[in-house]
């Protein structure tokens, strides 16, 4: 074959390949290769499914309903005619379900900041309580483990420490909210009996700050005052100065004094609300071993709130807030993985109780705070055997509603043949509230607070800053 | 001289054309085996079961396409013929409940949203006018897939889907097939 | 063999937005948008991130409203999809949408030049998950890559699961209450109201025609689907003027 006959089948393979498949296939193939890039995310597949639980991240407990493919949680919507949250959730739920795949979160125990062996530390702190005195710092209360917790601390010689409980703010009975620096209409207290109040123009708002928050540029009457004197206008509204002291001393013009207190006087009752943090004393040289629970969002402690008080063992999902700097930091199950509790809110006036089911498996190795307590300080609760008996005083009761999230029915307590029965309506999602109550037990109600308790460690988590406090 | 370029020229158009017809989709496919080779006219025959039994359709209008480990179970608990494979199968994969990791046919991009509610229930389609007499196999067919792109050689495109559209006049936007 | 022409919309009370940002998160939960730090590209205003839904800021004085900005549907001589040299945009015929494919984009962002409403948002990179986070995509919209533009697409995904689920039972209606986009969903406030604005009767076609009610940038014609109402003349009035002040207009963050 010659050089000349060689080029020519060369030639003719080449003008036969536009009428076989290679070329246009290639090119397709290859359009569809470039858009399939494996670091491109893939949505789970699976059976589509709605599991019903409580929001866990602050005291409110709202209703969610989590919509799941599968084994994976990929949505959260509100509870429609919820006793409780209204059929309303606040930013933050809508999110909740992604908590848990975190970059901060907590994988392992830690030892002064860096990776030890549960089995290690368990054994260690096990051994400081025995040794010495500890306290439970639990910034949850009213949950049924609270109990739990109690009874651990006094039967050791242990101490008890949680927020001071909320005694519920009566807002359907006023018409107007005077607050000093509280952000009323962020997501504060129970937010959908709030916003339902406020919405509706039942209760209007008459912000008192140092410098213009977002509510105070929403209120129906806002009041910039001078650092300190907010609660001259208290005294004001409550009849005890008058107007142009008031304004001498928090540099308001006396007219818009004036008008305000027309205002609030117009429509009649009114309550006052301060914006504070929640306050737990740890008292210096008392206590060996700290032994904190966070609740599933890691906590609201300020580091600045704990003065020295021996060892801080500190048990939380994320590596923030506390648990970023205290001596022990023992990962818990995160937002959805393990059974939780929604007790009384704050700033309600009557008791509620929802148990808030898992919605996914957590991670293995993790157990929850109050089982890890119980382990350390060697006695015999468990987070079930308390809840337990929880559910069983509440059956025994024969008080109040229970309310179903799935089909949004309305039974009375005393269709409830057994306490096994309300459990299982409960770990299918429902809530309990009790209207007719003349007050709530003490023991179900949840931490008193201006802000909402979730403020700093989860906006430090969202702004990626891990050291924050 | 001018034969032999005709020659030449002819032998490399054919050896080419051979080559990408029959030799291209030899190499461009690679066949992989499903793990069970699953028997659709037995079921049909000596079960009775209709399509509907296994690949159903929800009230919510979810298509079940590949049953669950569960459906088989709801015969296949324990073996109930005596062949070597189905106790294979109900060792295997029953009693453990391990999914069965089927090699799908029909998987499309990310961004295809077929509904069978909608070709069922609205359009009033027979299994068969799409999948063909699919339920009469007595064995899988072997799963082709592309090396490039993925995808499997029988996955339906859009270009089938636009075909079928045109000729029954029936209008769908992007929106109704795209996600 | 075809739907109903339908012309979803909205209504939106601003009296009742109080800037929460339920909706964003709602959003881009929905519609599996990566979390990411909120950046604007230096110099601009333009953010960084996806916000097919975001919450704007005008004040006047101490007093401050929240409007949530998303794809405003037009309807009359649409500019995204009048400038597309790919049709990667189109608007709906049987439901009103403007459906944007972010597959079929070449990147181009001539959209995004032509939307007045800057409701169009660009992919600089490709979307980052925290390990394990992606198993909590839905499923029901496509993820994207970069260099493609995306907006909000009223929830299509939602919508076809509306369809998918009247077609269970023979219908090829969807039933109302089925379709509820995620922002609408979220609102703490209900201040957003959705739904067919072709039905005269409905809820969102009767609060379109309140007198109180107005839409963004209502000269340019581009006949939006979605409106605003509010009972405060200041709000209304800065409305009016088109916002062509930039001043007027706070566009930070709410």
């Amino acid at each position: 074959m010659t050089r000349r006959e060689l080029l020519t089948l060369g030639l003719g393979a080449a003008a036969a390949v536009p009428l076989t498949p290679v070329p246009w296939k290639l090119l397709d193939d290859s359009s569809k290769w470039t858009q399939n890039w494996n670091w491109i995310p893939r949505p789970p597949r699976g059976e589509p499914s709605v599991k019903y639980s409580s929001c866990t991240l602050c005291s409110a407990g709202c209703g969610i309903a989590a919509r799941c493919v599968g084994t994976s949680v990929i949505g959260i919507a509100p509870v429609a005619d919820h006793p409780v949250s209204k059929g309303v959730l606040c930013p933050l739920a809508f999110g909740a379900h992604q908590l848990p795949f975190h970059p901060a979160r907590l994988t392992c125990p830690l030892r002064h900041g860096r990776p030890a062996r549960i089995e290690e530390v368990t054994a260690e702190i096990a051994g400081r309580v025995k040794a010495g005195r500890f306290a439970i710092v639990d910034e949850r209360p009213g949950r049924a483990v609270s109990e739990a917790y109690q009874r651990i601390a006094a039967a050791n010689g242990g101490a008890y420490i949680a927020p001071v409980a909320g005694n519920g703010l009566p807002l359907e009975d006023v018409r107007t909210i005077v607050s000093l620096g509280a952000p009323v209409l962020e997501s504060w207290g129970t937010p959908g009996r709030v916003l339902e109040l406020w919405g509706s123009g039942r209760l209007a708002v008459v912000q008192v700050e140092e410098s213009l928050s977002k509510t105070g540029a929403l209120a129906a009457k806002s009041l910039i005052v001078r650092q300190g004197s907010g609660s001259k206008i208290s005294e004001l509204l409550a009849g005890r100065v008058g107007i142009s002291a008031a304004s001498e001393a928090t540099g308001v013009a006396q007219e818009k004094l004036a008008d305000v207190v027309q205002f609030v006087k117009e429509r009649g009752a009114m309550i006052s609300v301060a914006g504070e943090q929640p306050q737990i004393a740890i008292l210096d040289g008392e206590i060996d071993t700290l032994l904190i629970d966070h609740g599933p969002l890691g906590g609201s402690l300020s580091r600045g709130a704990l003065r020295r008080g021996g060892v801080i063992v500190s048990l939380s999902p994320y590596r923030a807030g506390v648990a970023a700097a205290a001596d022990y930091a023992i990962p818990t199950p995160a937002f959805g993985e393990a059974l939780e509790e929604a007790p009384t809110p704050w700033d309600a006036m009557s008791p509620s109780y929802a148990l808030a089911p898992p919605l996914r498996g957590a991670p293995a190795g993790l157990t929850t705070p109050c089982d890890f307590i119980a382990k350390v300080t060697v006695s015999g609760e468990t987070q079930e055997s308390a809840i337990e008996r929880r559910v069983e005083r509440l059956h025994a009761a024969k008080r109040g509603v229970v309310f179903a999230f799935r089909d949004r029915t309305v039974k009375a307590m005393s269709e409830f043949k057994t306490a096994a029965d309300l459990r299982k309506a409960f770990d299918a999602g429902a809530c309990w509230t009790d209207r007719e109550a003349k007050e709530t037990p003490a023991e179900f109600r949840g931490a008193r607070s201006g802000r909402k308790a979730i403020d700093v460690p989860l906006l430090a988590m969202l702004r990626g800053n891990e050291n924050d406090s | 001289m001018r034969y032999r370029f005709c020659m030449f020229f002819a032998l490399g158009f054919g050896a080419m054309l051979a080559a990408a017809w029959l030799g291209f989709p030899r190499t461009l496919y690679r066949t992989e085996p499903q793990p069970l080779d699953f028997n659709h006219r037995v079921h049909k025959e000596k079960a009775s079961s209709k399509c509907a039994d296994c690949h159903s359709l929800s009230d919510n209008g979810v298509f079940v396409g590949i049953p669950s480990i569960s459906t088989c179970a709801g015969c296949h608990a324990d073996a109930i013929g005596n062949t070597a494979k189905e106790k294979a199968f109900v060792t295997n994969f029953v009693k453990p409940g391990r999914e069965i990791p089927w090699a799908a046919y029909g998987r499309q991009p990310m961004n295809v949203r077929f509904s069978h509610a909608v070709h069922l229930n609205l359009a009033k389609l027979s299994c068969e006018a799409c999948h063909g007499p699919h339920g009469q196999s007595s064995s899988l067919a072997a799963y082709q897939e592309d090396r490039i792109s993925g995808y499997s050689k029988l996955a339906m495109t859009m270009s089938d889907c636009e075909d079928c559209h045109r000729k029954r006049n029936v209008e769908a936007g992007c929106l109704g097939c795209h996600k | 063999m075809t739907r109903k022409a339908h012309r979803y919309g909205m209504v939106i009370d601003v009296d009742r937005c109080i800037g929460c940002g339920a909706c964003m998160v709602a959003c881009a939960v929905e519609n599996n948008v990566a979390p990411s730090p909120l950046i604007r590209r230096p110099g601009t205003n333009e953010p960084k991130t996806i916000m097919p839904v975001r919450v704007e800021r005008v004040a006047a004085g101490d007093q401050a409203r929240f409007l949530p900005v998303m794809c405003m549907q037009c309807e009359h001589e649409t500019p995204c999809v009048s400038v597309c040299p790919q049709q990667a945009v189109e608007v709906d015929r049987e439901s009103g949408i403007v459906f944007q494919m972010p597959q079929r984009c070449l990147g181009c962002r001539y959209c995004m030049t032509a939307c007045p409403y800057h409701a169009r948002y660009f992919n600089w990179g490709d979307p980052e998950w925290p390990a394990g986070m992606e198993t909590t995509l839905n499923p029901s919209v496509a993820p994207r890559m970069r260099g493609v533009v995306e907006k909000c697409n009223f929830c299509h995904g939602r919508l076809q699961s509306a369809q998918d689920r009247a077609a269970a039972s023979g219908k090829r209606e969807i039933d109302a209450a089925d379709y509820v986009p995620a922002c609408v969903e979220a609102c703490p406030t209900k201040a957003i109201t959705f739904g067919d604005l072709a039905d005269a009767n409905g809820n969102v076609a009767r609060a379109s025609r309140d007198a109180h009610a107005f839409r963004l940038l209502e000269k340019l014609g581009t006949e939006p689907k979605v409106y605003y109402r509010s009972e405060l003349e200041w709000v209304r009035d800065l409305m009016e003027r088109g916002g062509a002040a930039q001043e007027n207009v706070d566009r930070r963050q709410a």
